[in-house]
């Protein structure tokens, strides 16, 4: 048993920081194609991050869609205003949230004028009805659905800020140093908020019943 | 529910257990930013059953639910929507930068071309229908005007309503006006002319309410 999400500090931070650096540097001398090039990295290495983010708050592609390609097209509209002692990645993840928040409002702010629109997405039947190939049954794949959907439903539920600590902290692995450079809320006070946000979470989901459905190895851990 | 169960005092917090939990390795035995436990706590875990389960369950249940939310947004976020994402992106700031390729403009016609022969032949269908429209019309117009003056009935007509004496004064008048030979000027002063032949009980009233010409004139002074 081993819970160790990948830290978004590393190695790779570090160079993508220097790279938005020499990109700026880069616009500052007017060399406008270069730095688009070289922006194209940063888009690399960055979007699938990005897009695994907005999805845990969009809940939907094309919105997700939109909002990553806002932010990486802010990120390098306003990459002249990047200051290298932040790294990138806790600079550009700011972007993305706030699109993403921003959006959600929006979202709010329609669904108030608008009739609900039932998901016309895949459902259980089309699930049920599916021919077992080498993946999952269709048994354990509706399963699976109901948990995703379980704890997206969930994740829905918490309050913004732990929303986002969360989403952070244990799905990306960010650090809560990271976490409080993104927010701009005190580091002791997003471990707080990291605690919240996990026992919040455990009520929500019903922990116990959670693991014990995952498999008879954490069945035993849980009865003993 | 194991969590509290024997409150703070005897046991490590949830909090301290959360906050170890993230990004703990059971392997190196160290949390995140290489956070360890404080001595006491770590000797207290090392030797306390309950507190390794809570640990043990809390870790599980983070990279549990870890593993469902990536799992969730990976099966959502394909490789190909990421791609074509990508190329958006691209082309969007390539855009904003004015790199982008110039659009493609289409080339005037240097020369019209011919009209194709079979056009060219019934090209006097248009004109027709533009004849047969404005025939219609105009002829639509007519029929309606004859149809509405026969319709609205004169003022002498429906003065024959009020009295069977008024009659017989107004009948020719309105006949003839029926048709569209008189004015209105011609018919009122038939009118006159008649009711001064023939006296009609029926507009006394009418006549009482009606205000001379003298009557104003002096009220006008």
């Amino acid at each position: 048993m081993s819970h160790q999400p990948p830290t978004v500090a590393s190695a790779d931070t570090d160079r993508d920081t220097i790279t938005a650096g020499e990109i700026k540097a880069l616009l500052a001398k007017g060399d406008t194609a270069r730095a688009r090039e070289r922006f194209e990295e940063l888009v690399g290495s960055h979007q699938r991050r990005a897009a695994r983010i907005a999805y845990h708050y969009l809940r939907d592609v094309a919105e997700v869609d939109e909002a990553v390609q806002d932010a990486f097209v802010k990120a390098f509209v306003h990459l002249p205003s990047f200051r290298q002692e932040l790294p990138f990645v806790v600079w550009f993840t700011r972007i993305v949230i706030n699109g993403c928040l921003d959006r959600l409002k929006a979202q709010n702010r329609r669904s108030r004028w608008m009739v609900p629109v039932f998901d016309s997405g895949e459902s259980d039947r089309d699930l049920a009805e599916r021919r077992p190939s080498a993946g999952p049954t269709p048994e354990e794949a509706v399963q699976a659905r109901e948990r995703r959907e379980h704890l997206a439903a969930a994740i829905q539920r918490l309050p913004e800020r732990q929303r986002t600590v969360l989403i952070l902290g244990v799905f990306e692995g960010y650090t809560a140093r990271e976490i409080s450079e993104v927010t701009g809320v005190n580091e002791s006070t997003v471990r707080v908020h990291q605690f919240r946000a996990i026992r919040a979470l455990r009520k929500l989901i019903g922990g116990d019943r959670w693991l014990i459905e995952r498999g008879a190895d954490r069945t035993e851990a849980s009865r003993t | 529910m194991i969590w509290n169960l024997f409150g703070n005092r005897r046991h490590l917090s949830d909090a301290l257990l959360a906050e170890w939990s993230m990004g703990y390795s059971a392997d190196t035995g160290v949390a995140e930013d290489g956070m360890t436990l404080p001595a006491d706590a770590a000797e207290h875990l090392a030797r306390c059953g309950h507190c390794q389960r809570r640990r043990d369950e809390l870790v599980a249940l983070l990279a549990d639910v870890q593993t469902v939310a990536r799992g969730d947004a990976d099966a959502a976020l394909t490789p190909q929507r990421l791609a074509s994402q990508r190329q958006r992106i691209t082309h969007r700031i390539a855009a904003l930068v004015g790199s982008a390729a110039p659009a493609r403009i289409l080339r005037f016609p240097a020369r019209l071309r011919s009209v194709p022969r079979s056009l060219g032949q019934h090209r006097w269908l248009p004109a027709a229908m533009a004849a047969g429209l404005v025939v219609g019309v105009f002829a639509g117009r007519m029929l309606d005007f004859t149809q509405g003056d026969e319709a609205r009935p004169t003022a002498a007509v429906v003065a024959t309503m009020d009295g069977d004496a008024f009659v017989s004064a107004s009948r020719a008048v309105a006949l003839r006006g029926a048709q569209g030979l008189l004015d209105d000027e011609t018919i009122l002063t038939e009118i006159d002319s008649t009711l001064a032949t023939e006296y009609c009980e029926a507009l006394d009233a009418l006549d009482a309410l009606t205000p001379r010409i003298q009557e104003v004139a002096l009220a006008g002074r």
